[in-house]
C-alpha cells in the first residue's frame, strides 16, 4: 500500500516537472513579446554595410573625406553608447561579414581589401542592395548602409525603363518591410574625394579624381534613430560635412500638440485645452489687429525632419483658406519645439486642420544626374545618376497611403 | 348661561364696580357668564358714578369685536357684560331733583281734618332735624342714611327692578356694594336686601330673585373730607368726615341686630386715610381710585367663585351667613404686590401685569413698531389704528386703567405696584419688589416684546376679525413675556 | 456643473483679467490642461457658505427686531462681502507670493526667455477680491429672498412688499 502511494506521488512530481519545461516554453515566447517591447528600450544592434563594389574603389584611396566621415560617424556612435552592438559588413551582390573592429575596419577601407573581400563587385542593383539591408533590418536592429548609390543598368539596357523599374522595385521592397515594422529612413548626402573609377550607365569606367557625393542611410526603428539623429547630429559629421539630408517616418501618426495660452483673445475649452477654443475673438494687439489669431506648439521631433523642412510654410496644408500660417520656434520653456502661428480675419465655428506633408526633397531632383553617360558634362561631377527614382520609390512606398505626417485639428468655437 | 348682578350703591358702589371692571379687563376671571352692573345712585351728575359708566360702556364696545371660543387665548376681558337688561346702568331714584326731603314725604300734607298737623307731623319732626327736613337730595343724602332710608324704598317700584327680576335666572347671584358711612349706600343696603328677599309675589321671577345667593360689601371709612369754613353757614357744606365713625358704628349695630338676609358678608376697612376737598356732590365729587375699592372689588371675585350648594336659600332665608374680611401681608405706606397676601397675588399679579404691559406698549412704543411683521402680516394698518375700536374704545379703556393705576398710587394708603414712568431701557424693571429674569438673549425690554409678538403672530388664524387678533396677540405675547421674565 | 461657478465669476473677469482667471480654473502650464485645483469652485462654495452664514445669522440666529430694517440687512450684506473680499484675496495672494501662479500665465516670453509682458500683478488679487465681493452679495440677495420667509423678526427683510403706515 505505502509503496504504490510512493509511486503514485513520484508519478505526479515527474508530471509536474515535465509541465513547467513545457510552461517554461510558453513562459519564454511570452518573455519574447514583453522583451521586444523592452528592446526599444533598450540598446538595438547596429548593422553597418558598405558598398563594395567595383565603382566604390575611388572613396577608398588614401585617406578621404568618405574614410573620415564614416569612421567619425561610426566612432561616435560607440562613444554615445547608443548601440548595443556594432556589427560591421560589406555589401555587393551578398552580404560579407568583417570580423575586425572599428578602427581596423576603417584601416582597411582601400581597394585592395574591397577587392579582397570578394563578393560580386561587378554591377550594382540598388534595389536589391537595399533588400538584402532591410531582409536583416527589424525592430532591435538600425543598419547603416553607405554607398554612392549609382544605378547601373548596364550595357545595351534601356536606361529609362531601368530607373523606372528600379524605382518600383525600391518601392515595393520599402512598402513589404513598411508593413512588417515601423521603419524610418535618414539619407544624408556628403561628398569626398574619389580618385578612381567612375563607371556609367552603359558600365563604361572612366578614371576621374575629383570630389564626388555618397550617402549614408540609416534605416530603423524611428526612436533609435531619432536618439542617433540628436546625438549625432548633421553638423558634428566630419568630412565634407552633410550636404543633404532627407528623412522619412510613417505619416498619418498623432503628435502631441497644444494651443498656446495667451497667443491671442481667446478661452481654452476645460475639457479639451489643448485642442479646442473657445469665445474666439479677434485679437487687439498690434502685431495681428483685426484679425483671430492663435499659435499651437508642436512636437514634431518623431518625424525626423530637419529644422528648414519644419519651417517652410509650404510643408503645410490647411483645410481653411482664411487661414495664414507661419512658423516659428516654441517659447524657452515651452515642452515643444515647433510654433504653428495662425491668423484669419473672419471668425467662425469650424475645425482647423493643419497637415504636415510628406514632401520628396528638391535636392534630389537638382542632385540628379539623368544621362549618367558623361561625367565631364557640366555639373555632373557633383550628381548622382539615378537618385531622383532612387528616392522617389522610397518615397512612393510611404506615400502609399497618406501624403502626410501628422493632422492637427484645432476646433474653433465663438 | 349664569349672570352676576352687582348693585353698586353711591359714589362707593360705582368705584368699586369700575375696579371691578379694570379687573375684569385685565382678564381676573369672574366665575361667571355675564355681569350685569346696576348703580343706584340719586346724584346723577356725580363724577365717579358718570366715569363708571362710561367706561362700562367701552368695555362692552371693546368686548363686542372679540370672539372667545376654545381656539382663542385671549384672557382681556374676557367676562361678558350685560348693559341691556338696565339701560344706562343705573336706578332711578324718582323725585328727588329740585325737590326738598319735606316735600318729598309730604310733610306739610301730614294735617288733620282741621288742617292742623297731626300725628304723622309730630313723628316726622321727631326723628328728622330741622336741616335733614329742608335737605335737597338732587346729589344724594348727604350722609344721611337716615333721609335715604325714606326716598330709596322707591325702587322696588321702579320698571328697572321689575325687569330685573323678570330677567333673573336661576343660578345667578346678586352682590351688593355699598359704604357704610356714607348717605346713600348706608341706607341703600338694608333696603336693597331688604326688597330681594321679600320680593313681591307679582313679580315675574320672584321664585329666583327671592331665594337667589346674595353677597354683599360694606366698605368701612377709608377716606376723610376736609372739614369746610365757609363763614356763611347756610352754604356750608353738610358732610362732616367727623360724623363718619360715629355713624359707621350705627350702621354696624344695626346690621348686627337685622341683616341676616344676605348669603356671605363681606368687610373692609382702612384705618389710614386721606382727606378729599369737600365736595357735596355733583361734578366735583370725584374720589381718586383706592386701593380699597380694588379689594371691594376681589370680594365680589371671591363670591362667584363660592359653590352653590354654599348658598342655599329657602324662602328667603339663607341656610347660613359666611363673613369674610380682606387682609395684606404688610401695611405700609405704599402698598406693594410684595405686601399682598399670597391668594391676592394668585388672582391679581399675573393679569394686571400682562394688560399693565399692553397698555404700556400701545403708550410707548406702537407708534415706533408700525413696520414689525406682526403689524404688516395681520394688515394692522393706518386705517386699523384710526378706526373707532382702537381709537375711541380700547385706547379709552388704556386710558382709563392708568389712570386708575395713578390714582391708586398716589392715595393714601397707596398701592403703587408698578412703576409706570416710561423706561425704554428699563421696561420689565416695572414691577416694584420683583426682578426681571436675565435672559440669555440679544433681545429686551420692547425689542423682546415685538420679539415675541412677532413669534406668537404666527399662531393667529386668519379667519377671526383684526380687532379680535389685535387683543389676541398681545393677550398671548405679555403671557408669554410674563413666563420669560419673570417665571410666573 | 463644475463651470457654473467659473462662468459667473467671468461675468467679473474684466476686473482681474483673463490669466488671473485661467489661474483660477487651474491650468496647469506643465500639462496644458485645466488638472490644477479649480479655484473658482472652491473659493466660489467658501463664498456662497459665508454669505449662507451670514443670511442665517441674520435671519435665524440674531432674528432682532430691532435689526429688521432694509439698511440693516444691507450693513449683513456688506459684512459678508467684505469677509469675501479678504477671503478670496488672501487665498489668492498667498499663491502669488509663494510662486504658485505658474510662469505661463504670469508672463509672455520671447524664444530666449525674456520677459516680454507681466501678465498677472498681486493688486488682481485685490481685484478678484472686488468680484468676490459682487457674487458674495448675488448670493446674499438670492439666500435672503429663499430663505428670509420663517424668521419672525425679518421676515419683510429687506423689502416690505405690502406696508402701510
Amino acid at each position: 500500500m505505502n509503496m504504490k502511494h510512493g509511486y503514485f506521488f513520484l508519478f505526479i512530481l515527474l508530471t509536474a516537472c515535465a509541465d513547467s519545461s513545457s510552461r517554461r516554453g510558453t513562459f519564454t515566447q511570452n518573455d519574447q513579446e514583453s522583451e521586444s517591447a523592452e528592446m526599444l528600450i533598450s540598446k538595438p544592434v547596429v548593422n553597418v554595410y558598405v558598398e563594395n563594389s567595383g565603382s566604390m574603389d575611388g572613396y577608398v584611396k588614401g585617406i578621404t573625406d568618405f574614410e573620415q566621415a564614416v569612421y567619425n560617424y561610426l566612432t561616435d556612435l560607440q562613444i554615445s553608447d547608443i548601440a548595443d552592438t556594432l556589427q560591421l559588413f560589406y555589401i555587393n551582390s551578398q552580404i560579407i561579414p568583417q570580423q575586425a573592429n572599428l578602427t581596423d575596419f576603417i584601416e582597411n577601407l582601400e581597394p585592395q581589401t574591397f577587392r579582397a573581400r570578394g563578393g560580386n563587385r561587378e554591377s550594382t542593383d540598388i534595389a536589391q542592395l537595399l533588400q538584402m539591408v532591410l531582409s536583416e533590418t527589424n525592430d532591435s536592429t538600425v543598419a547603416i548602409f553607405v554607398s554612392d548609390c549609382i544605378f547601373s543598368p548596364g550595357r545595351g539596357k534601356n536606361a529609362g525603363q531601368y530607373l523606372v523599374n528600379q524605382q518600383i522595385a525600391i518601392k515595393s521592397i520599402f512598402s513589404e518591410k513598411l508593413k512588417q515594422q515601423n521603419l524610418a529612413v535618414i539619407v544624408y548626402q556628403l561628398s569626398s574625394q574619389f580618385a578612381g573609377y567612375y563607371y556609367n550607365r552603359e558600365n563604361c569606367a572612366v578614371a576621374i579624381n575629383d570630389r564626388r557625393p555618397f550617402y549614408i542611410w540609416l534605416l530603423g526603428n524611428p526612436k533609435y534613430l531619432s536618439q542617433m539623429q540628436t546625438n549625432i547630429p548633421a553638423t558634428k559629421f566630419k568630412g565634407s560635412g552633410v550636404q543633404q539630408v532627407f528623412s522619412l517616418t510613417t505619416g498619418n501618426q498623432t503628435v502631441n500638440y497644444a494651443i498656446r495660452l495667451g497667443s491671442g483673445d481667446f478661452k481654452l475649452d476645460k475639457q479639451h485645452p489643448k485642442t479646442h477654443i473657445t469665445q474666439a475673438k479677434k485679437s487687439t494687439h498690434h502685431k495681428n489687429a483685426g484679425k483671430f489669431a492663435f499659435s499651437v506648439d508642436a512636437d514634431f521631433s518623431s518625424f525626423l525632419l530637419d529644422d528648414a523642412y519644419l519651417k517652410d510654410t509650404a510643408h503645410y496644408r490647411l483645410n481653411d483658406t482664411d487661414f495664414q500660417i507661419s512658423l516659428s520656434n516654441s517659447p524657452h520653456h515651452s515642452p515643444y519645439v515647433t510654433a504653428l502661428n495662425f491668423a484669419s480675419p473672419i471668425i467662425k465655428k469650424s475645425v482647423l486642420s493643419v497637415r504636415l506633408l510628406m514632401q520628396a526633397p528638391e535636392w534630389t531632383t537638382q542632385m540628379n544626374d539623368n544621362e549618367g553617360l558623361d561625367i565631364f558634362a557640366p555639373d555632373a561631377m557633383r550628381k548622382t545618376f539615378g537618385i531622383k527614382y532612387l528616392i522617389d520609390g522610397v518615397f512612393e512606398a510611404y506615400t502609399r497611403k497618406t501624403d502626410y505626417y501628422t493632422d492637427i485639428r484645432i476646433s474653433i468655437n465663438k | 348661561m349664569s349672570k352676576l348682578y352687582v348693585f353698586g350703591i353711591g359714589g362707593t358702589g360705582s368705584r368699586v364696580i369700575k375696579s371691578l371692571v379694570m379687573l375684569m379687563a385685565s382678564g381676573v376671571k369672574l366665575n361667571v357668564d355675564e355681569l350685569v352692573p346696576v348703580i343706584i345712585d340719586p346724584d346723577h351728575a356725580a363724577a365717579d358714578l358718570t366715569r363708571t359708566v362710561r367706561l362700562l360702556q367701552q368695555y362692552k364696545r371693546v368686548r363686542n369685536h372679540l370672539d372667545f371660543h376654545s381656539a382663542n387665548q385671549n384672557t382681556f376681558f374676557h367676562t361678558d357684560m350685560n348693559l341691556e337688561i338696565i339701560p344706562s346702568v343705573t336706578l332711578p331714584i324718582m323725585n328727588t331733583r329740585d325737590i326738598d326731603f319735606k316735600d318729598y314725604i309730604g310733610l306739610s300734607l301730614m294735617t288733620d281734618k282741621g288742617g292742623d298737623y297731626d300725628a304723622n307731623y309730630a313723628l316726622a319732626s321727631m326723628l328728622f332735624s330741622e336741616k335733614n327736613l329742608n335737605a335737597k337730595m338732587d346729589v344724594g343724602f348727604k350722609g344721611n342714611p337716615n333721609i335715604g332710608s325714606v326716598v330709596l324704598n322707591q325702587f322696588a317700584e321702579t320698571k328697572e327692578f321689575i325687569d330685573f327680576a323678570a330677567s333673573f335666572d336661576q343660578g345667578d347671584r346678586i352682590f351688593i356694594v355699598s359704604s357704610i358711612f356714607g348717605g346713600t349706600g348706608a341706607s341703600g343696603f338694608p333696603l336693597l336686601l331688604k326688597n330681594i328677599r321679600a320680593i313681591s309675589a307679582d313679580l315675574s321671577g320672584n321664585g329666583n330673585v327671592k331665594d337667589a345667593p346674595v353677597g354683599a360689601i360694606s366698605v368701612l371709612p377709608y377716606f376723610d373730607v376736609a372739614p369746610d369754613h365757609n363763614l356763611n353757614h347756610a352754604k356750608r357744606s353738610q358732610i362732616d368726615s367727623s360724623t363718619f365713625i360715629s355713624k359707621t358704628k350705627a350702621a354696624l349695630s344695626y346690621y348686627d341686630r337685622n341683616i341676616n338676609e344676605a348669603n356671605v358678608l363681606y368687610y373692609i376697612a382702612d384705618y389710614l386715610s386721606k382727606q378729599y376737598a369737600n365736595s357735596e356732590g355733583g361734578a366735583t365729587q370725584k374720589n381718586d381710585a383706592h386701593f380699597i375699592e380694588l379689594a371691594a372689588a376681589l370680594a365680589i371675585v371671591d363670591f362667584a367663585s363660592i359653590p352653590a350648594e354654599e348658598l342655599i336659600t329657602n324662602h328667603g332665608v339663607p341656610q347660613q351667613t359666611m363673613y369674610k374680611e380682606f387682609g395684606t401681608e404688610n401695611s405700609t405706606y405704599q402698598l406693594i404686590f410684595n405686601d399682598l397676601s399670597q391668594k391676592t397675588n394668585d388672582i391679581i399679579l399675573k393679569p394686571l401685569t400682562r394688560f399693565v404691559l399692553f397698555c404700556k406698549y400701545l403708550q410707548e412704543q406702537l407708534s415706533d413698531s408700525y413696520k414689525q411683521p406682526w403689524t404688516i402680516d395681520h394688515d394692522f394698518d393706518e386705517q386699523f389704528f384710526h378706526a373707532a375700536f382702537f381709537q375711541s374704545e380700547l385706547l379709552a379703556v388704556k386710558n382709563a386703567f392708568i389712570e386708575w393705576l395713578y390714582e391708586m398710587g398716589n392715595n393714601s394708603r397707596a398701592f403703587a405696584p408698578y412703576d409706570l414712568a416710561e423706561r425704554k431701557s428699563d421696561l420689565f424693571a416695572l414691577i416694584r419688589g420683583l426682578n426681571p429674569a436675565k435672559l440669555l438673549s440679544l433681545k429686551s425690554n420692547y425689542a423682546l416684546f415685538d420679539d415675541v409678538l412677532n413669534d406668537k403672530q404666527k399662531d393667529l388664524k386668519k379667519d377671526t376679525g383684526k380687532e379680535q387678533r389685535f387683543v389676541e396677540l398681545f393677550s398671548r405675547a405679555t403671557d408669554q413675556l410674563l413666563k420669560l421674565k419673570f417665571r410666573i | 456643473m463644475e463651470t457654473i461657478l467659473g462662468t459667473v465669476y467671468g461675468c467679473f473677469e474684466f476686473l482681474f483679467g483673463p490669466f488671473f482667471a485661467e489661474y483660477l480654473w487651474g491650468y496647469n502650464c506643465d500639462t496644458q490642461a485645466y488638472d490644477n485645483p479649480n479655484l473658482f469652485n472652491s473659493i466660489g462654495l467658501t463664498t456662497i457658505a459665508i454669505a449662507l452664514t451670514i443670511v442665517l445669522l441674520y435671519y435665524y440666529f440674531l432674528n432682532h427686531p430691532r435689526l429688521n430694517g432694509a439698511g440693516h440687512w444691507f450693513i449683513f450684506l456688506l459684512l459678508a462681502s467684505a469677509i469675501n473680499l479678504l477671503v478670496a484675496y488672501f487665498w489668492t495672494v498667498s499663491d502669488y507670493v509663494s510662486g504658485n501662479i505658474q510662469d505661463c500665465l504670469q508672463y509672455t516670453r520671447d524664444e530666449a526667455g525674456n520677459i516680454l509682458a507681466q501678465l498677472i500683478y498681486k493688486t488682481d488679487c485685490w481685484k478678484f477680491g472686488m468680484a468676490n465681493a459682487w457674487v458674495s452679495a448675488i448670493v446674499f440677495v438670492i439666500f435672503s429672498f429663499m430663505l428670509k420667509w420663517w424668521s419672525s423678526n425679518c421676515k419683510h427683510s429687506p423689502t416690505l412688499l405690502k406696508y402701510k403706515k
